[in-house]
């Protein structure tokens, strides 16, 4: 090894070269391309929706007009009984399927894990809903729930029991959409779960087996605890994703019977585009956008009170 | 330990040196080839020139086209629109000129015509309005008036306005026959009766006139699982079950306000509107199929077509399924008439038609261009070859004609019939604030979750409120 002149490897003393300043700042200027684009596309449209849900906008004299309405629209929410039942419902259909999924997806997870040659296999099946664009599962769904000749009504009747009206009531409306929706996403849940079992390291459970581990304690003590990173993203995920849902709503029951079905997300759809209240429409978007924020600092917090109580 | 490999501003600027040069390269190569003529140009310069003076006659509408710039129209992918682009074929292989589809989906519509008529210049020379949310369009004056791009041209008055769903009166807030006339009819969706006619002539039962008659001939008919007496849409869906209804509150004389445009006193819980509900409710819950609430346009032409319904509302799009032997049971034992009235009301089957504008942030040469198609498609004769390729014409002397005589096209007397009757859609800017109150509590009456009268309570209360809030002189009837 060639030793460098002392000189050459001090740093030299009064101010940097162009050259010098150019290098010792090139972090900053070399994430400005991505800085633009996020200011752009993210950060300068919620600054919009934020004026936005503080205005009327009005279209007339062939231009659009923003009025500065204050707190108009907030006084609109607060007597708004469809958004309340959209809120009501919507975070009934989070609870249930994200709890339905997690648990049905992390059990098939486990079973594929145990029988290695099937595994592949039921990867494929199960990959199958996740592939189908949203409209065929809207419209084979809706065709199922058929109160004429749908599949589920068929069985009623051959065990001569009476056919249901499952998109229909507001005792099955919902219900019948969250089937749907477990039906579509426990597969994605069962990816990440057995991707998750896969990667798991052996030596703890065989170490467990060495010192008589049953089946259950293996996986109450050894392979949840060394899963829960797995479930926690898996579990944060499916969260925000069910909190938006929409299309499957939309195909199968439109947010009726009444309001039985009626989602956040459907339900700013149609106030925002249906009848163009922009200003409201915004502001709702602002209260959905901070209720998942909120859960995500919550949901962050405690895994991470959690991770440091452990 | 291996040191990671630092990605400095050196080998930055080197990588980005070969990325340039490698391009540069690229595009050098790419110069050697033969360059290919430019494109013909497929949007009108802004220019405020009269359309070309050369004109070529089109025969066989016996109006003279004159040739102008490819013009693009927006429109909707909706059952008729093939109907549509069969007749814009026709322009073209008739006239020679160009035109360009801008298909959308329906639930596309409101956004695409919104942003073409607010940007600097539409993208657009024709938009297709519906006649649900087209109020803030002509009201806001993003469609230019038709007489300022040709103040010669006069509306024949053959072509149906729908009670001048073409005209708007700025004043008034509302369409009006002394407003200024802004757009053209293209589709004219209306609601009919449709019903069994084979069946109703074998239990010796005449059309239905009133809604009297379409209850007796419910009774004789309807056995609960084979064949339902009566049915129209229930599901909540955007505005189609409050659409429905509509015939049964204005039928027994009641209407959403008043007086539309004179006077918004909310009326839509008052005795006569009752009246509507309750005989709308009693019908449904005796002879709809118990999922009545589930009940769409796709299922309700499942039920006709399937031979499942004895008697049906629903609009006239829907009779080209009623005759196709690959969807139908029924072929050609489907009659069609206007809606019924109360026995002392009057018709009054409710439009869903749509209006094309001719965006008024265009150049003049554009708009004439726009204009000239839409003079030539409201032709007696280009709306028969239109009726042909199964679209629904708007022009009274279509359905009059002797095509309406041929077994295809029974449904068109209805339609000549039912123009007299016409109850035009919630025209004004808020209008589809108002159909989402209607659609809801309508929906509601029907799945049985509260009372018809609860149902118009809250209709009115929630009208009245948006009336009041947008500034209309309202009260509560």
């Amino acid at each position: 090894m060639t030793a460098l002149p002392l000189e050459a490897s001090l740093p030299r003393p009064g101010r940097p070269s162009l050259r010098e300043w150019l290098d010792q700042r090139f972090r900053y200027w070399a994430l400005a391309p991505t800085l633009v684009v996020l200011l752009a596309l993210t950060v300068y449209p919620l600054i919009q929706l934020l004026r936005m849900s503080v205005s009327t906008v009005r279209f007339a004299e062939g231009r659009v007009i923003w009025i500065y309405s204050g707190l108009d629209n907030f006084r609109t929410f607060l007597t708004d009984s469809t958004f309340l039942a959209a809120m009501r419902n919507t975070l009934l259909f989070v609870i249930v399927v994200v709890a339905c999924e997690m648990v049905l997806g992390l059990i098939l997870a486990l079973i594929a894990s145990q029988t290695p040659r099937l595994a592949g296999l039921v990867r494929a099946i199960l990959m199958i809903p996740i592939l189908v664009p949203a409209i065929a599962i809207g419209t084979v769904w809706r065709l199922m729930y058929n109160f004429e000749f749908g599949i589920f009504n068929q069985v009623l009747r051959l065990f001569g029991l009476p056919p249901q009206n499952w998109t229909g009531s507001a005792t099955f409306a919902l219900p019948a959409v969250m089937v749907v929706d477990i039906w579509h996403w426990t597969a994605f849940i069962f990816l990440l779960m057995l991707a998750g079992i896969e990667s798991l390291p052996i030596e703890p459970m065989e170490a467990a087996r060495v010192d008589g581990a049953s089946n259950w304690q293996l996986l109450r003590h050894v392979v949840l605890p060394l899963l829960r990173p797995t479930i926690l993203v898996a579990l944060m995920f499916r969260t925000i994703f069910a909190f938006k849902v929409f299309d499957e709503v939309f195909l199968l029951t439109g947010g009726g019977p009444g309001n039985a079905t009626e989602v956040v997300s459907l339900y700013i759809n149609r106030v925002f585009f249906a009848q163009s209240r922009m200003g409201y429409g915004a502001f709702l978007s602002i209260v959905t956008i901070l209720l998942t924020a909120v859960f995500v600092v919550l949901y962050s917090r405690t895994v991470r009170r959690r991770s440091s109580a452990i | 330990m291996i040191p990671a490999k630092k990605f400095d501003r050196r080998e930055f600027l080197k990588a980005t040196g070969i990325l340039t040069g490698s391009l540069a390269a690229t595009a050098l190569a790419g110069c050697a080839q033969p360059t290919p003529p430019p494109a013909a140009p497929t949007a009108a310069p802004a220019a405020t020139a009269a359309p070309a003076a050369t004109a070529v006659p089109a025969v066989s509408t016996g109006m003279t086209v004159p040739k102008v710039d490819p013009i693009t129209i927006l429109i909707n992918d909706s059952p008729w629109f093939p109907g549509f682009e069969k007749l814009v074929r026709l322009y073209e292989e008739k006239t020679g000129n160009k035109v360009n589809l801008a298909v959308t989906p329906f639930a596309g519509m409101l956004e695409k015509t919104r942003n073409a008529t607010t940007a600097a210049e539409s993208e657009y020379d024709i938009v297709n309005l519906n006649e649900g949310w087209y109020a803030p369009f002509f009201h806001g004056k993003f469609i230019a008036p038709i007489q300022e791009i040709d103040p010669d041209y006069k509306l024949d008055p053959n072509i149906i306005t729908y009670k001048w769903s073409t005209h708007w009166n700025h004043a008034k807030i509302y369409s009006a026959e002394d407003g200024i006339w802004y757009g053209l009819p293209i589709n004219g969706n209306i609601q009919l009766l449709y019903y069994r006619a084979d069946l109703f002539e074998k239990a010796g039962l005449k059309p239905p006139v009133t809604w009297d008659d379409v209850e007796a001939a419910a009774k004789k008919l309807h056995d609960g699982t084979n064949l339902y007496g009566f049915a129209m849409r229930g599901q909540k869906a955007g505005w189609a079950t409050g659409f429905d209804w509509m015939t049964f509150l204005r039928s027994h004389g009641s209407d959403w306000v008043a007086n539309p445009g004179v006077d918004w006193t909310v009326t839509i819980n008052n005795a006569k509107a009752r009246a509507g509900m309750n005989r709308c409710l009693e019908l449904l819950k005796a002879y709809a199929p118990k999922n009545i609430a589930d009940i769409g346009q796709a299922e309700m032409i499942q039920l006709m077509a399937g031979g499942k319904l004895a008697q049906g509302i629903m609009v006239v799009a829907s009779a080209a399924s009623m005759d196709n032997p690959e969807k139908s049971t029924v072929v050609g034992k489907v009659g069609y008439t206007v809606t019924p009235k109360a026995a002392d009301g009057v018709h009054s089957p409710t439009s869903g038609i749509w209006v094309m504008g001719i965006p008024k942030n265009l150049p003049d040469k554009r708009r004439k261009a726009g204009l000239t198609f839409l003079k030539w498609a409201l032709t007696k004769e280009a709306q028969m070859e239109y009726t042909k390729f199964g679209a629904v014409p708007v022009r009274q002397d279509v359905y009059t004609s002797e095509l309406a005589t041929q077994q295809p096209y029974r449904w068109m007397k209805a339609m000549a019939d039912s123009t007299p009757y016409i109850g035009e859609n919630i025209r004004i800017p808020e209008g589809p604030q108002i159909t989402d109150s209607i659609e809801l509590h309508v929906n509601e009456a029907i799945a049985g979750q509260i009372t018809g009268d609860q149902a118009l309570d809250k209709m009115a209360q929630e009208i009245y409120n948006i009336l009041q809030k947008a500034g209309y002189k309202t009260k509560l009837g």
